[in-house]
């Protein structure tokens, strides 16, 4: 499997000082999962957004491709500070994460989730800047954007019970 | 006559079966517990919206009134999620909670959360009429948005860390 070609950074990563530094502090883990929660609510909540406004729920009369560039902080942002603090999370127990089958779903969705998050991008900045009429298009994109965080949403919590 | 101390009664839920059945659930425990931490994407991830529309800080081009419209119907069933997946949590570990400072911290400040919602309406909100489309409210509907928001981040932060001191 994938999984056992990427053992040597997983090894690597378990080994770093910052990856030690954090298993050995009783409250890094309990604060990194609090500032990942601060990026889920951001995330989460801008995508709802985005997704709301492709099927014509809410800013009708803003371009979809505006809405999303506007919300493109709070996307962003969210994404890059749960993906900065899930992966020092991750080194601290990495021999232990890589073998999750909750863990490896939620890395399937995190991947298709970022490649659909760069294509409503492109298409964001590419699209004629006031067409405010709904599209099939993004429908799909924004819809599929939503269900696919939520997914990493989900598996992610599994890795708890599963 | 024998009053119970809320000590008593935390032990009391805690002892009930309905209480066990759900602590020591295979499925139905993850299922609650995951609904109440992505829940958050629906409560906090829309009233955040709110918060920075009355900030002056984003939203700008809709009105203030709007802006609620937008995130009502998503805000109103996510804190709904919350309240009714949070007894339920609470119910399944009601002595763990009463004995956790985090969790006694979180309901002060979803306390403090309300009366902030409370003061907001009874005062500023009333003349929301003269700037409902302002760009930038007045300084007090700033700070209510300012307040919820920080709020808000705090009490995912105290229910975050509840889970490492039970």
């Amino acid at each position: 499997m994938i999984w056992r070609l990427l053992e040597p950074i997983v090894t690597w990563a378990y080994n770093t000082s910052i990856s030690e530094w954090i298993r050995a502090s009783q409250w890094a883990v309990a604060v990194l999962e609090v500032f990942h929660l601060f990026g889920l609510i951001f995330l989460l909540g801008s995508v709802l957004m985005i997704a709301l406004r492709a099927f014509g729920i809410v800013m009708k009369d803003e371009p979809v491709n505006r809405v999303v560039l506007n919300l493109a902080p709070a996307t962003i942002g969210g994404a890059l500070l749960m993906t900065i603090t899930g992966t020092l999370i991750f080194s601290s127990g990495a021999t232990r994460y890589i073998d999750s089958r909750s863990f490896q779903v939620k890395m399937v969705f995190y991947v298709l989730a970022i490649l659909t998050q760069c294509m409503v991008y492109l298409i964001a900045l590419r699209k004629k800047k006031n067409d405010v009429r709904l599209s099939p298009l993004w429908m799909v994109m924004g819809g599929l954007a939503l269900l696919l965080w939520f997914g990493v949403g989900i598996a992610g919590r599994a890795i708890a019970f599963i | 006559m024998h009053f119970m101390s809320l000590l008593d009664i935390c032990q009391w839920i805690e002892n009930t079966p309905s209480s066990t059945a759900l602590r020591e659930s295979i499925w139905m425990f993850p299922i609650v517990e995951g609904s109440h931490v992505l829940g958050l994407g629906l409560s906090v991830g829309t009233i955040v919206w709110f918060d920075l529309r009355l900030m002056g800080a984003a939203m700008k081009r809709y009105s203030v009134s709007q802006t609620f419209s937008f995130v009502k119907p998503w805000m109103f069933t996510g804190f709904a999620v919350m309240m009714v997946t949070g007894v339920l949590l609470f119910w399944s570990h009601a002595l763990k909670c009463y004995n956790s400072n985090f969790f006694r911290l979180k309901l002060v400040l979803l306390l403090l959360a309300g009366i902030n919602i409370l003061v907001f309406h009874s005062t500023i909100d009333r003349r929301r009429g003269e700037w409902d489309k302002s760009p930038l409210p007045p300084l007090q509907a700033r700070l209510a948005g300012f307040s919820s928001l920080v709020l808000w981040l705090a009490i995912v932060a105290a229910g975050r860390l509840m889970a490492y001191t039970l």
